[in-house]
């Protein structure tokens, strides 16, 4: 063994145990809305949302909404018989990612964790 | 240390020939009984009170009257290459009657059915036949009316609303049969229709019914792959459900069920395999209707009044002795357009150019 710390350690590590712990929790609390396929087709969504995020959990938030709220949108336009082409409509969610993406999402620095991508020593 | 780990990798490796030798042993041993294998895939779940699970209650019955017949079943099966290698996997295994259940694997199908020409395919809907490929459905205008009277019976707002996978031909009739129905006995009865773009999409489906609920609709329907999430939201707010493809749907919601639009593919399985077994199978469009076995209204749910099932069996009747049409004239479009003049009918078998949506209906037929 070199200098990686064995998983008991890793788990000891506050901060880790504290992740593992709340991903748990979080897991559980939203087992009941699982579905078969839930995820088919928002891969997309979940890449862009990374990009409009920036690591800011609150852009994430707000961008999580936005592009949630599209898809929702659609659907309700729908509902009220709002007289345009359901596949028109079912392009909406990604027309407004692309642009919101391409209006807010350009590269400037970025606030990346500092330690990201730095193995893990377990000695903080 | 390491020679202990030596020592149980080679036993293990022991072990795992001898599996090997004895699992190659033993089907050729069981080979002597003249089995018949079938081989189905799904696109979805089994378990989806659907779509899916209708196909697999149907092997479930054939292997229950042919107690010579063996069932491979895999699910997920997505719809190209994947569904090509697990056809042909199953063929390898010795299947002889394969179902590819999904719209989407029919050409994958045709591909597989020309390289082994001794293999018969059944496929579901399709519109293709090759000598070793049949295909089989049902038309379901009629029993989607029948359901409509019940649903046009039981509401109390007069408005029912449908999730609907995609605005295909098919589809449109329906929905459009559906709302005929429930206006032949109700004159003030409204439709609204959301498309999903998807068969199967739970979130989205979710989304789109509490919408329909709440634009005031007591009358939830499905044409999706699996009715349970929209049949669901139904039942939580007290409104009424109507099913389609799984006659067992019905437990997800005891109290709002209506009925449903059911197929039970048992008998014609059966039939099926026993063709293959004793050489008379051949190639066929097989396209079933209200006296078939396979197409079947769900049971009544608690709520459906008395004298609205007394009817929905008296228009079967009708329909069953010809003296009734679904699409019969004269009938105006959602847009105000004529589509079928008086004392004319649209015929049913011309559902595919189907096009538009009833006057009544809510929603884009393109």
């Amino acid at each position: 063994m070199d200098k990686l710390t064995g998983l008991t350690d890793i788990l000891r590590h506050k901060r880790t145990a504290a992740i593992i712990r709340f991903g748990g929790l979080f897991g559980l609390a939203l087992a009941h809305t699982w579905a078969e396929w839930m995820t088919a087709g928002r891969g997309f969504f979940a890449v862009a949302l990374v990009i409009f995020a920036k690591w800011h959990p609150l852009r994430a938030i707000a961008g999580a909404l936005l592009f949630g709220g599209a898809i929702s949108l659609q659907l309700q336009m729908q509902a009220r018989g709002v007289p345009v082409s359901s596949f028109i409509l079912d392009m909406l969610p990604y027309i407004l990612s692309l642009t919101v993406l391409a209006i807010w999402g350009r590269a400037r620095r970025s606030a990346v964790p500092g330690s990201l991508g730095r193995v893990f020593q377990g000695t903080e | 240390m390491k020679r202990t780990a030596h020592t149980i990798l080679k036993q293990l490796a022991i072990l795992t020939c001898l599996i090997f030798v004895l699992g190659a042993g033993l089907p050729a041993a069981a080979q002597g009984q003249e089995k018949l294998k079938v081989g189905i895939i799904h696109i979805g779940s089994i378990n989806d009170a659907g779509y899916n699970q209708a196909h697999s209650e149907g092997v479930r019955v054939m292997e229950k009257n042919l107690p010579n017949v063996e069932v491979i079943q895999v699910e997920n099966v997505p719809e190209g290459a994947d569904a090509e290698r697990v056809m042909e996997n199953m063929i390898k295994q010795g299947a002889k009657l394969i179902i590819p259940a999904s719209f989407g694997y029919l050409d994958p199908a045709l591909k597989v059915a020309r390289k082994y020409p001794d293999v018969k395919f059944v496929h579901p809907g399709g519109y293709k036949l090759a000598p070793n490929l049949g295909t089989y459905w049902a038309s379901t205008p009629e029993a989607f009316y029948m359901v409509g009277i019940a649903a046009g019976k039981t509401t109390k707002t007069n408005k029912a609303g449908y999730v609907v996978a995609l605005p295909i031909s098919f589809f449109l009739a329906n929905i459009n049969a559906f709302h005929l129905g429930a206006r032949s006995v109700n004159p003030k009865f409204e439709t609204r229709v959301v498309f999903m773009g998807t068969f199967l999409d739970a979130p989205k489906e979710a989304i789109a019914a509490s919408a329909l609920l709440d634009m005031g609709v007591d009358v939830l329907g499905v044409i999706v792959d699996s009715p349970i999430t929209v049949v669901q939201a139904a039942e939580k707010r007290g409104a009424y459900s109507v099913g389609y493809h799984y006659l067992g749907a019905q437990k997800f919601a005891p109290k709002g069920w209506i009925s449903g639009i059911a197929f039970t593919w048992g008998q014609l399985y059966t039939r099926f395999a026993k063709q293959v077994m004793d050489g008379t199978w051949k190639s066929e469009g097989l396209f079933g209707n209200l006296t078939s076995d396979f197409l079947t209204i769900a049971p009544f749910g608690p709520a459906v009044p008395a004298d609205a099932i007394k009817m929905v069996n008296e228009t079967k009747q009708e329909f069953v002795a010809g003296k009734k049409n679904v699409f019969q004239g004269p009938l105006k479009d959602n847009k105000g357009m004529e589509r079928v003049k008086a004392g004319e009918a649209f015929p049913l078998t011309g559902i595919g150019k189907m096009d538009w949506l009833v006057e009544g209906i809510i929603g884009q037929p393109k």
